[in-house]
């Protein structure tokens, strides 16, 4: 055993630094950004270390094999031997051990160097992207989009002079037309963390109505008149005309607001002011106009440190906000959102009520995540709604949209049947296509309505938009655009079956999942046929290794290789005739296949002996 | 006689055996070239089937040598017999099996496929091409199609913004996915690129081996001299002690033949040679690729030679080990 895996080391070591001083001397380069050239030669001889790591192992395994097996053949003098039983059990420890490495290598490894590489190879192509678009929206005197592409161009590049030039005369420009828009590298993640606490929490509606006038009735006594109105409103609001506390909260509520309009207890004309202002504001957010209301009490906040610490201003300042971002978002969220996107060139399809489909398309995700919960931010997403005849009924796109998780019960039957939302789904993805700024009245990202049959769809009516789908699968769709080989072994798992109303193929997914969930399998088949091949061609025991035999590992290698390529072809050939032939059950048919295929291998190791030597 | 016979097993399985289990992979991978996705298919074709048995039979016929050659390996067979008879064995293969197969499969090539050329595509399926993304809403019978294209990236390689677009009643694209009918089914079920070379350039070979039976009995048998050059390696099956490194050298020195046969006989890398070589010919010898021929006999005279040399030279080792023994 210690031989085998000697020997298989060797090869690997050997493997290892033939491939990578042949990836850094004789890579020819692509078009990189200055400064990561040495880290792509690494990420590509690693690559190309875990491309041939398969051939290599097997390579080791065999000639390993070969030489244990040739000077121990002792003790197999007829087929299904003690001896071979016990060699068996070592192969089979040992190929396990290979397997789990070789799994970890594709699973893991290998995805997260290609991920990389691609960044790096990207980078050069965005940068020209991002810093074109920057030259077109400057061109079209839009200094405000100039700007933010021009910093993302940089933020891509730091250290490029041309772009840090282009970005620093674009903000310039949009300085100097007086726009506000500054682009902030702010924690984002925190960002949205604490807004998304604020969005999801249930809020004041918890408390119950009795609590509720206790509380409008104790601010009252101690003449907080906004609060005691507050609460007093919130009290009739939930409990509604026939609940006998109704008139109780509706009197509070009533003189509270009398309080409210005759300032007498104001002193001097600033105190008076101020006082008017924070009344317009809390007025603004009575009346649902939540914008509004976010925006006075941000500037009376804003004014003095006073303000800011004045508990009501505090407070309806909060209220607002988390109103606000029920329909909107902030601007700033998604500002160096390119900095974390985590999949691009995202598309879907789903199917709505009456027949209708939406056609959806995305082009780059990020998700945040934050300490309870996720949200995810899609760029450039564009939507084509197509009516029952799948002609295009209207279609619009959006710069930004956040993705926020709404709970489907919130929904009346009747808007689940039109938005196509089905019984099992608990929560599903809401698109808020509105983002505002966070201190300027005003500023903001839309969407644009690019084509509409129908004369209901007002631009003002796209706000949020529900896509009738489980949020969870928010997180199988996003890694799509790396294709079914880079998706998590449990997304492809899930996926697989309603891959077909998303607008992809089942039996590609399915497949792509029979492949990977059983390769485990089958190199463990692959490996104890090499050891029975081992055994029929090892060495003659009373034979010496010779030194020059070393020389030809390399040509083992480039066969098996070739060999390796044609049996996992033919086992995806395999794989394509079970989905074929058993659907969603050629899980388990593949699975009895390969296994009744390892133990037709392990008969044939098992029955090996050596008749002369 | 048991060695005889397991040699007589050995090649019939190779033929037999390898060709069914190809065969059925051929009937798979045809289908599936056929295949679109969103309409009911079928991987099993039984016209296919049978075509691609007599397709696949000549690759076995021509790897038949290679196998036996293995077996002998393996087995530190030295007997003459069982050497004769696998010699015997694979010159049967390439002046009988190989035409017949092309015969019958002549036959079959006319008969219509079970599975249904779908030449339409299905709509609402997303097909990932390599710079752009497209998705039908609707195939109309005309092959005309509504669909929403998404380009990648915002420009093109002539500096065109592009954005995404609906078009109705427009073309269908043409994607790069041939031999695959569809985009979708290409990603999931086309060849590793080594295979797909393989497969490509055997494709060639069988094509031009039966345009060379098509030809004639004197050109088939000269096309088949790469048949002899192959099983002519079993004079060469004990270059080493170490049983592995002979497998090694038959595999690479069958690579060889393949390769060179290929390039000579199936490309026009060796044109100017052939030419200059033809000239020079007695005109019995002018054959269309002469320097194949030579280079087959080559092959056939060293590998003889060497292997009786070697034969020799282990006989006498051997006998001197006996005296040494008895001494």
């Amino acid at each position: 055993m210690k031989r085998i895996i000697i020997i298989t080391l060797a090869c690997l070591v050997v493997n290892f630094v033939f491939v990578t001083t042949l990836s850094i001397l004789l890579l020819p380069l692509p078009d990189l950004l200055e400064g990561t050239a040495v880290e792509y030669r690494i990420i590509y001889a690693l690559l190309n270390f875990v491309e041939f790591l398969e051939p290599t192992i097997f390579t080791g395994f065999l000639i390993g094999c070969v030489i244990e097996f040739g000077l121990n053949s002792g003790g197999s003098s007829e087929p299904f031997s003690p001896t071979m039983f016990n060699r068996y059990k070592t192969v089979v420890i040992l190929g396990i051990g290979i397997v789990f490495i070789l799994t970890l290598s594709s699973e893991v490894l290998k995805p997260l160097c290609l991920s990389r590489k691609e960044v790096l190879e990207e980078a050069p192509k965005e940068l020209e992207e991002y810093s074109k678009l920057a030259d077109r929206f400057y061109t079209s005197n839009d200094f405000m989009r100039a700007a933010y592409f021009a910093k993302v161009a940089h933020d891509i590049a730091p250290t490029n002079e041309a772009i840090a030039q282009k970005y620093h005369d674009y903000t310039d420009a949009m300085q100097d037309a007086k726009l506000t828009y500054t682009p902030r590298l702010s924690s984002n993640i925190e960002m949205a963390e604490n807004i998304t606490g604020i969005t999801v929490k249930n809020g004041d509606t918890s408390w119950t109505v009795a609590r509720l006038l206790d509380m409008a009735q104790e601010e009252y006594n101690t003449e907080n008149y906004l609060n005691a109105h507050y609460y007093a409103r919130l009290a009739f609001l939930i409990c509604g005309e026939q609940d006998t506390n109704y008139l109780e909260a509706k009197r509070i509520a009533d003189e509270a607001w009398e309080k409210l309009e005759l300032p007498n207890n104001v002193g001097n004309q600033e105190s008076f002011d101020y006082y008017k202002k924070k009344y317009d504001a809390y007025i603004a957010l009575c009346d649902n106009d939540y914008v509004k209301a976010y925006y006075l009490f941000m500037n009376l906040s804003n004014i003095s440190q006073d303000n800011a610490k004045d508990p009501d201003i505090k407070r309806y300042l909060l209220e607002a906000q988390e109103k606000l971002n029920r329909d909107y978002f902030f601007t700033e969220e998604v500002s160096d959102m390119k900095h974390w996107e985590n999949s691009s060139n995202i598309c879907f399809k789903l199917k709505k009520g009456m027949g209708k489909t939406d056609v959806i398309f995305i082009r780059g995700m990020s998700l945040a995540t934050g300490k309870s919960k996720k949200i995810r931010y899609a760029r450039d997403i564009s939507i084509y709604c197509l009516d029952s005849e799948q002609n295009l009924e209207f279609s619009f796109t959006a710069p930004y949209a956040k993705i926020v998780s709404q709970d489907a019960k919130t929904l009346s039957d009747h808007d689940k049947e039109k938005l196509g939302i089905k019984k099992n789904h608990k929560l599903v993805p809401c698109l808020l296509l509105k983002s505002v700024d966070k201190d300027v009245e005003g500023e903001g990202t839309e969407p644009t309505i690019t084509y509409s049959r129908r004369s209901d769809i007002k631009l003002q009516d796209l706000t949020k938009y529900i896509l009738p789908m489980p949020y969870s699968d928010m997180n199988a769709l996003s890694d799509l655009s790396h294709g079914a080989s880079r998706m998590s072994l449990y997304d492809l798992a899930k996926f697989m079956y309603v891959a077909t109303d998303y607008g992809y193929s089942s039996v590609a997914f399915g497949q792509a999942f029979i492949i990977r969930i059983t390769q485990p399998l089958v190199l463990l088949t692959l490996l104890t046929f090499v050891a029975a091949f081992a055994w029929n061609y090892r060495i003659l025991r009373r034979q010496m290794f010779r030194f020059k035999w070393i020389l030809a590992i390399p040509l083992f290698a480039i066969v098996l290789y070739a060999l390796l390529e044609c049996t996992q072809y033919a086992c995806t050939l395999t794989d394509c005739v079970f989905f074929s032939a058993f659907g969603f059950y050629s899980i388990i048919v593949a699975f009895s296949f390969y296994t009744l295929c390892f133990l037709i291998v392990s008969v044939i190791f098992l029955s090996r002996y050596a008749n002369k030597e | 006689m048991k060695n005889v016979i397991s040699i007589l097993i050995a090649y019939i399985r190779i033929c037999i055996g390898g060709t069914i289990f190809c065969a059925f992979l051929y009937m798979v991978y045809c289908t599936c070239t056929n295949m679109v996705t969103g309409y009911p298919s079928s991987v099993f074709s039984i016209n296919l089937f049978i075509r691609g048995i007599f397709e696949i039979l000549p690759v076995f016929v021509y790897l038949a040598p290679l196998f036996l050659i293995l077996l002998r390996i393996r087995h530190d067979d030295e007997e003459l017999l069982t050497l004769l008879l696998s010699i015997f064995l694979c010159l049967i293969g390439f002046l009988t099996l190989i035409p017949a197969s092309y015969k019958i499969k002549k036959h079959y090539d006319k008969l219509p496929l079970s599975q249904q050329e779908h030449k339409l595509q299905s709509a609402g399926f997303f097909r990932d091409d390599d710079d752009i993304i497209v998705y039908y809403s609707r195939v109309f019978p005309n092959g005309s199609v509504d669909k929403i294209t998404y380009p990648k990236s915002h420009f093109d390689s002539y500096n065109t913004y592009l954005r995404t677009e609906y078009q109705s009643s427009s073309k269908p694209r043409k994607f790069s996915s041939e031999p695959f009918s569809d985009i979708l089914v290409a990603r999931s079920t086309s060849a590793p690129l080594l295979l797909k070379k393989i497969i490509e350039h055997s494709n060639i070979f069988l094509t031009n081996s039966m345009q060379a039976m098509h030809n004639g009995y004197i050109s088939w048998l000269l096309f088949s001299s790469m048949g002899f050059s192959l099983i002519s390696v079993i004079m060469m099956c004990r270059v080493s002690k170490w049983r592995l490194m002979n497998v090694l050298f038959v595999s690479i020195v069958t690579s060889i033949i393949f390769i060179f046969n290929y390039y000579s006989n199936c490309t026009t890398a060796l044109n100017l040679l052939h030419f200059f070589v033809a000239r020079r010919l007695p005109k019995f010898f002018a054959v269309r690729y002469p320097v194949t021929c030579i280079f087959n006999i080559c092959v056939i005279a060293i590998m003889t030679t060497c292997g009786i040399i070697q034969i020799v030279i282990d006989k006498r080792q051997k006998s001197k080990d006996i005296e040494e023994i008895n001494l």
